[in-house]
């Protein structure tokens, strides 16, 4: 058989493999991104009864839409405590997406927090930037956590018990 | 990774067009891939996987299409792209409208559905429409396959348009995929359309989204208020659109390659038909050209015209987002459409000009009341308070956020017209010299204005990269 009368098999067999391989692909991800069950006050209450808040305040709608720029109405949930002073580096931010597709726009909010904080104590602010370098963020089960704090294992480990 | 970010601005870009002007020609679509892999991977790595598949399907797919043609076999062809199309809206379905078709079936049969919602990867909806046009393009013969995996993957690819677009047709960018004409004055006209775009994300839209979101987390409003807030909207909408737009347009120019425009001051228009000739031209054209003229557009019976736009409108509303909110605001254009075409045309013609803008003014901002609100219950909830239902015309607050953001609101306004834009070409390129000069370091003062911006602001996401 010449070369032109097997592209087409080859095309086939080529388009059949690949679908396979996505389906294997989706089938992974789905796995990974099962939405957790626990409501959000139920997360919000785990996380701030384990949480050391001498160093943080809660912040109003305000405030999340100045330092994150993220329109709560958009979300199922959110909470955000941001530090008492501007010496301060703490921050606990906890969104529950109302739509898989804000988990984009979430991390980038949180990157772009991140980025500026760390614009801001570079160069002075050793233990900030240490509790930045080592900041957590988590996106599992529809949730997405952000967390700077000295505490920061420990609560991501309440946050991953508690999904 | 964002246009209107200084990662993007500072790093991505200057690497980038320096790799790129320093790479030979016959390199240059690898710079590009590699470039917009880069960009689309960026805090999201494993949609690479998605997208690397979707690439070599789609690819091997146009291939296969070509060849059963060239054999005369056109219903093989038209089976395999029945087949693709089907693929990539089914991915599409499954990433974007999954939860939303299992919470209503959930609600209508009674049954606890649950579907796991996937992270929408970026613009997936741009990428699956950009696909598509390229494979009908090739069945329906406008177009011949890509045989250069590279020149079809930069086409997919290509970080300009990635992310919300514009839709370009294969068919209409398929030359410069393979010959395009790098200049200083291309790379110029580019970069100030960047710039243009730039400034309207970031000093218009984003502002004007400050003040709708205080307005929108008001627990009471007037009236005036409320309209005051859907006013916001409307601007920071069209600011923040066509502002990546001509971005997107402005990168793609830098890069050798010309891309049609996306947007036409849609809201100068005077009819809702107008309007959306002049706004996202590319997904109107794209519906029109795939889904409205196949159908039998209006080259048919009234009842079949009526069913075809309806279908259309409804796409139109659900291709932005998978809610009942879309779908609302997708008809209510639709509506107005359908109106427009079998009942107001022989009013309209006597109307003048001014009221057929009012019209579409209201028509237009009435509609994004659905678009901005997060359910149905609350768009009508909004609505209710624009007329009146607080019970209260004018209060402080209209009155405070008016006269605080008035040179904000006065600047949109005249933004969206071409004034400053034929101000600027006349004073410029007409009359040159001194006003050259001025034209410069206007770009300049632009570019530090935003970059200033951008260090002392947040965060704030394209409204349109989510779709």
């Amino acid at each position: 058989m010449s070369w032109r009368s097997w592209k087409l098999p080859l095309i086939e067999i080529s388009k059949w493999a690949l679908l396979l391989a996505l389906l294997l692909f989706l089938a992974g991800q789905m796995g990974q991104g099962k939405q957790s069950a626990t409501s959000f006050e139920d997360m919000s209450a785990a996380l701030t009864a384990n949480l050391d808040q001498t160093q943080m305040q809660p912040a109003d709608n305000q405030m999340l839409r100045r330092l994150y720029g993220l329109d709560p109405s958009s979300y199922e949930g959110i909470l955000l405590y941001y530090p008492t002073t501007n010496m301060g580096a703490e921050e606990l931010l906890l969104v529950k997406l109302a739509d898989p597709a804000q988990a984009q726009t979430v991390e980038a909010a949180i990157q772009a927090r991140l980025r500026a904080q760390k614009t801001s104590f570079d160069g002075y602010g050793i233990e900030q930037m240490a509790l930045l370098e080592d900041c957590v963020i988590e996106l599992r089960g529809g949730y997405v956590l952000f967390l700077v704090h000295p505490q920061a294992d420990a609560l991501r480990q309440v946050f991953l018990d508690t999904l | 990774m964002q246009f209107a970010s200084l990662l993007f601005l500072f790093v991505f870009l200057p690497v980038t067009l320096i790799v790129y002007y320093l790479s030979p020609k016959r390199i240059k679509n690898v710079t590009l891939v590699l470039a917009s892999l880069v960009f689309y991977a960026w805090g999201q790595p494993q949609a690479l996987v998605l997208m690397g598949v979707s690439l070599v399907f789609n690819y091997l797919t146009g291939m296969e299409i070509a060849l059963l043609r060239g054999n005369g076999r056109y219903g093989g062809a038209k089976a395999v792209a029945g087949l693709a199309v089907a693929a990539n809206l089914f991915l599409l379905a499954l990433y974007k409208y999954a939860g939303f078709a299992a919470d209503n079936l959930s609600a209508l049969l009674g049954l606890p559905i649950q579907v796991t919602q996937l992270p929408l990867p970026l613009g997936l909806s741009f990428f699956t429409f950009t696909v598509l046009s390229y494979l009908l393009d090739i069945l329906w013969g406008k177009a011949p396959a890509e045989r250069n995996f590279l020149c079809f993957a930069a086409y997919v690819t290509m970080f300009p348009k990635l992310s919300s677009g514009p839709i370009v047709r294969y068919a209409d960018i398929a030359p410069q995929l393979r010959e395009r004409n790098h200049s200083i004055a291309g790379f110029g006209n580019g970069l100030n359309q960047f710039l243009v775009g730039l400034a309207k994300k970031v000093l218009l839209a984003d502002n004007l989204g400050v003040v709708f979101g205080t307005i929108q987390g008001l627990s009471s409003m007037s009236a005036a208020t409320a309209w005051l807030g859907c006013l916001c909207y409307s601007l920071q909408l069209y600011f923040d659109f066509s502002g990546y737009s001509d971005m997107a347009i402005g990168l793609a120019r830098m890069l050798g390659f010309r891309i049609d425009k996306n947007f036409d001051y849609p809201y100068l228009s005077a009819s809702v038909s107008e309007f959306w000739r002049r706004w996202h031209i590319s997904l109107g054209l794209w519906f029109r050209t795939y889904v409205y003229i196949p159908m039998g557009g209006n080259r048919c019976s009234v009842p079949r015209q009526l069913l075809n736009l309806t279908v259309v409108w409804l796409l139109t509303g659900i291709w932005h987002g998978a809610s009942w909110n879309f779908l609302v605001w997708g008809l209510w254009h639709g509506c107005f459409v359908i109106l427009e075409k079998f009942a107001f045309k022989p009013f309209f013609e006597k109307i003048p000009r001014v009221f057929r803008h009012i019209y579409l003014l209201l028509a237009v901002m009435l509609g994004w009341v659905f678009f901005f609100s997060p359910s149905l219950g609350g768009a009508v909830e909004y609505l209710g308070l624009m007329f009146h239902s607080s019970g209260v015309w004018l209060d402080g607050m209209f009155l405070y956020q008016l006269s605080s953001n008035l040179p904000l609101l006065l600047a949109a306004v005249i933004g969206c017209g071409p004034w400053l834009r034929k101000l600027h070409q006349r004073l410029a390129y007409v009359h040159g010299g001194a006003a050259m000069t001025v034209s410069v370091i206007a770009y300049m003062l632009t570019l530090i204005a935003c970059v200033a911006y951008l260090v002392s602001n947040t965060y704030s996401a394209f409204l349109y990269a989510q779709f």
